[in-house]
């Protein structure tokens, strides 16, 4: 693989002509528009659709090609595009410094994990703007502030940024700029799929907060199954943003594993990596297995919302219960995504404060991966009182037990680093 | 405190905080059982709200011991361990093979008794769990044959309730005897709702299609409120109403009453039936 | 220098931009809601009671939905308005008149066949007095739940001549005429919904503007 040398860079004018996020942002509205119209072509006569003024097929398509536009602008397109025309594989061309290449395809695994950190604190603060909001309405018992319809949009959209974005925040700018450093390699396995795994965030943000010019959705975060089935336009926009997040964390995942596994530099072998590197591991086999199950549980809901399938009406054969375990199944690895990172984090700061090693290396590895194995066995506990058959409650209460198991010991290492050392808090 | 520690320094350590936590641990259990337990929710209104509460007390006594351990652990270590100047630097303690073995099996015991205790709540033969079984609940408490049928029927968004065994009537009322099992066959007749009436310790998702049945046993008259549980639309909030707990006579009192109130509606009704299918599924044009 | 003056444009302008947005989705999108029509009575008019008259229609016409089906309320001046929102005194008797021009649905539940929670238990259509309406007939319900008002609302039939269509109705055109008394008690806000899964196109008929606030779902705001 060739790269090229670091060129003069062109002047403003011209670099705002090439593939960057400006540009991905005219196609991807351009797309949407094109989206749209071959929604509304392809839907003439249809009355679900047509006849309801919700459109949903003409807003998926609309949502799904302004993604691609966007994609394209920014330049995703490029290699795949070469490699067919026989161009030889190269990396791009690395740019000089500056603010500007914090808004392109960049492969420089700093650079995305910069772009990762404050994508993702700005859709963090607009989550958080949210919950204000909902605290606004809860001062008075009754609606005083925002109307019932409105309030439920704030809620769903609170929950769904917050999740959506911090499945994110800790893998995205932390471990996209330290594991390669942690184990001695000059890049990500993956570089492209990275940047694509950044940039799928902010379209899918968009999308998301685009629901409020669709009257918004009222499932709240979980989306449950037959209400989304059944719910305003707005629906499609957190339908279509939470798949997209689900396929970045895909990716994420995919990324993490294989980069620990291809590129650690001689001589770091798997008992001498750091604990961060093991939480990013355990953390990467979790999005890749359960992160997928999101994306089809996503697609089946679209699929019933536009083409008239039943996965989840159960008059027609289908089951809510159906989109509560496959959703859930997903939900409870979404949240360990969020706590192992976080352990792992604080299992790195605390040695450096008390200047010793980490305390019970293999219990902690242990720990994570004991977390991680066992977190597929828990996602009943979220249907308890659902009226699925109860024979199963004891199996899963014994596994939701279990699994605090590896969890304390994880903390039974940060107890054990701080005993006896001298701390320092600077 | 010099931190170039001999091989006392640990033990002396390791006693203090061990007394620490153990006195600490002592008054909370105390305070857990005896002075936040009565006011622990779902209170004491039936049966199984009681063993609830029950639960929550165990719960809450086992776990507070546990989140002291820590706490106290971090805090007694931040403060004891602190460096002292340049030369602070503790011992080269990298692993311990015991502590990690009596913290895994006294965690693990710990774990598998919480396990095996719960289950053993839900037989019947204690108090079950009020919560929704599903259409053929495995834990049935005794004389559940003669238990008293109530439908609760979720729709969007109103709860109401009938009474098979007193000729279908349904009533936006819900009154339940005291003293006598009843059988709550929860349904929705749309999307998925959830019938919540925490002082009876009640919970159970209503799913279009699907009997959901929950025992709940009332020790007491009284009220109670009801509120859907889940998001289910525009109104979901609204979905509140309050239910009545009456004496046997009251309850025989009432429910002649509401029988002849809603007389016309009853006609009007379907035979009852366990589910009823939302007619009409997609409305066109 | 120069570079340090562009940073604070570029600061300024994206803070500008970022307080607009979401002054936008404060005002504009969340504190968006259909107009209030009031039918509270001046100072002195006699007994504690006011008239309310309301119309169904089958599609709205014009708006951002123009297919969907739609409540609208006539205020004092004899004007119909757009809106779901009815501001009514308390502790008086509240004679409504519901014009309907929409066809039948059906109702989910017959339960809401027997008119609830209004004085006599009877209402007047057309004006004969009915105690029960078949639930295969409803069209659309006035249901305020939480004072235990429920009302069924008798559709006009598939192949009645000189249907209206569009918004707001004249009497001209085939209707029924449908007269209840309530009595609104304490103040307060009371939701008023429709229990009839009337919104065309929409799974079990419960979307679009049954979920809507303005079309078939209101507040009963009494004062």
């Amino acid at each position: 693989m060739t790269t090229a040398a670091i060129a003069v860079q062109p002047p403003v004018w011209r670099r705002l002509m090439g593939f960057n996020a400006l540009t991905g942002t005219v196609l991807g509205v351009g797309g949407f528009f094109l989206g749209q119209w071959i929604g509304h072509v392809v839907t003439t006569g249809v009355d679900s659709q047509v006849g309801t003024d919700q459109n949903d097929v003409a807003l998926i398509l609309g949502y799904l090609f302004a993604v691609a536009g966007f994609l394209i602008g920014l330049g995703f397109a490029n290699y795949p595009v070469q490699r067919m025309l026989g161009r030889p594989a190269e990396l791009p061309r690395e740019q000089a410094g500056g603010v500007g290449r914090y808004f392109t395809l960049n492969t420089d695994h700093k650079v995305v994990a910069l772009q990762y950190f404050f994508g993702v604190l700005f859709f963090f603060f607009v989550g958080g703007l949210n919950a204000m909001l909902i605290r606004v309405e809860l001062l008075q018992p009754t609606e005083h502030a925002w109307q019932p319809g409105n309030y439920l949009t704030l809620v769903g959209l609170h929950g769904t940024m917050m999740i959506m974005m911090t499945s994110a925040m800790m893998l995205g700018p932390f471990a996209n700029y330290l594991l390669p450093l942690m184990i001695g390699a000059r890049r990500m396995a993956f570089p492209r799929i990275e940047a694509l795994t950044f940039w799928l965030v902010p379209a899918a943000g968009l999308i998301l907060l685009s629901t409020i010019f669709e009257e918004g959705f009222p499932t709240g975060w979980t989306g449950y199954a037959t209400l989304s089935d059944q719910a305003h336009l707005g629906m499609d926009s957190y339908l279509v943003a939470f798949a997209l997040i689900a396929i970045s964390l895909t990716l994420v995942g995919l990324n993490m594993i294989a980069t620990v596994i291809t590129l650690r530099a001689p001589g770091m072998t798997w008992g001498r990596l750091p604990i961060f590197v093991w939480g990013t591991v355990a953390t990467g086999i979790l999005m890749l297995l359960a992160a997928p199950v999101l994306v089809m549980t996503m697609s089946m809901v679209m699929l019933d919302r536009t083409v008239d399938t039943s996965f989840f009406l159960a008059p027609a054969g289908g089951s809510p219960y159906l989109y509560e375990n496959l959703f859930w199944f997903f939900g409870h690895p979404e949240v360990y995504i969020l706590a192992i990172p976080g352990f792992a984090i604080v299992l790195e700061i605390l040695p450096v404060f008390c200047r010793k090693p980490l305390w019970g290396y293999p219990l902690a590895v242990a720990g994570f991966l004991g977390v991680t194995l066992l977190s597929f066995f828990v996602w009943q506990h979220h249907l308890f009182v659902s009226g699925i058959n109860a024979d199963l409650r004891p199996f899963y209460m014994l596994t939701t037990e279990l699994i605090s198991i590896p969890t304390g010991s994880v903390f039974l290492n940060g107890r054990g680093r701080i005993w006896g050392t001298g701390w320092r808090s600077t | 405190m010099s931190m170039v520690s001999g091989r006392d320094e640990p033990r002396g350590h390791a006693i203090r905080l061990f007394t620490i936590w153990g006195v600490l641990s002592v008054l909370a259990v105390v305070l857990v059982i005896w002075v936040l337990g009565p006011q622990l929710p779902p209170g004491s209104m039936t049966v199984q709200a009681h063993g609830q509460t029950g639960a929550n007390i165990v719960l809450t006594a086992v776990c507070v011991p546990i989140a002291l351990l820590v706490v106290v652990f971090f805090g007694y270590s931040l403060v004891a361990f602190r460096s002292r100047g340049l030369a602070g630097d503790g011992p080269p303690i990298h692993t311990n093979g015991r502590v990690m073995m009596i913290w895994l099996a006294s965690t693990v015991v710990i774990v598998l008794g919480l396990a095996i205790w719960g289950s053993w709540e839900l037989l019947p033969e204690q108090t079950g769990a009020g919560g929704g079984a599903g259409p053929a609940p495995i834990y049935k408490p005794a004389g559940a044959r003669a238990a008293l049928p109530i439908q609760v029927i979720g729709e969007q968004w109103l709860w109401t309730f009938r009474y098979p065994t007193y000729g279908g009537v349904e009533s936006q009322q819900l009154a339940i005897p005291a003293h006598r099992l009843v059988a709550f066959h929860v349904t929705s007749l749309d999307v998925t709702h959830s019938f919540w009436a925490y002082k009876l310790g009640v919970k159970a998702d209503a799913v279009p299609n699907v009997d959901n049945i929950a025992y709940v046993d009332a020790n007491d008259t009284g009220t109670f409120t009801i509120r859907c549980a889940e998001l289910c639309g525009l109104w979901h909030g609204h979905m509140y109403t309050t239910g009545l707990v009456l004496g046997p006579s009251q309850f025989a009192a009432w429910i002649t009453k509401t029988r002849k109130q809603y007389a016309f509606s009853t006609h009007l009704l379907p035979p009852f039936s366990t589910h009823y299918f939302p007619q009409p599924q997609r409305r066109a044009g | 220098m120069r570079s340090a003056v562009w940073k604070l444009v570029w600061v300024g302008l994206a803070t500008a931009v970022l307080g607009a947005a979401i002054g936008f989705y404060i005002a504009v999108y969340l504190r968006g809601s259909p107009p209030t029509v009031s039918y509270l009575p001046a100072a002195s008019s006699g007994p504690a009671q006011t008239n309310v008259t309301l119309q169904t229609v089958a599609s709205v016409g014009n708006g951002p939905h123009p297919d969907w089906v739609s409540y609208f309320a006539q205020n004092p001046q004899g004007k119909w308005v757009h809106g779901t929102i009815l501001k009514v005194p308390a502790h008086s008797l509240i004679h409504v008149t519901v014009d309907q021009f929409d066809g039948s649905s059906g109702l989910r539940n017959p339960f809401f066949g027997q008119p609830q929670g209004i004085v006599g238990g009877t209402m007047t259509v057309n004006g004969k007095p009915l105690r029960v309406l078949n639930p295969d007939l409803a069209s659309h319900t006035f249901a305020i739940p939480d004072l235990g008002v429920s009302v069924p609302l008798k559709g006009v039939g598939d192949n009645a001549p000189n249907q209206c269509s569009v918004a707001p109705c004249p009497l001209s055109k085939t209707h029924n005429t449908i007269t209840f008394t309530f009595r609104s008690g304490a103040p307060g806000t009371y939701r008023w919904q429709c229990f009839v899964p009337c919104a065309a196109g929409f799974i079990f008929g419960f979307g679009g503007p049954m979920q809507t606030l303005g079309y078939m779902d209101g507040f009963l705001e009494v004062v």
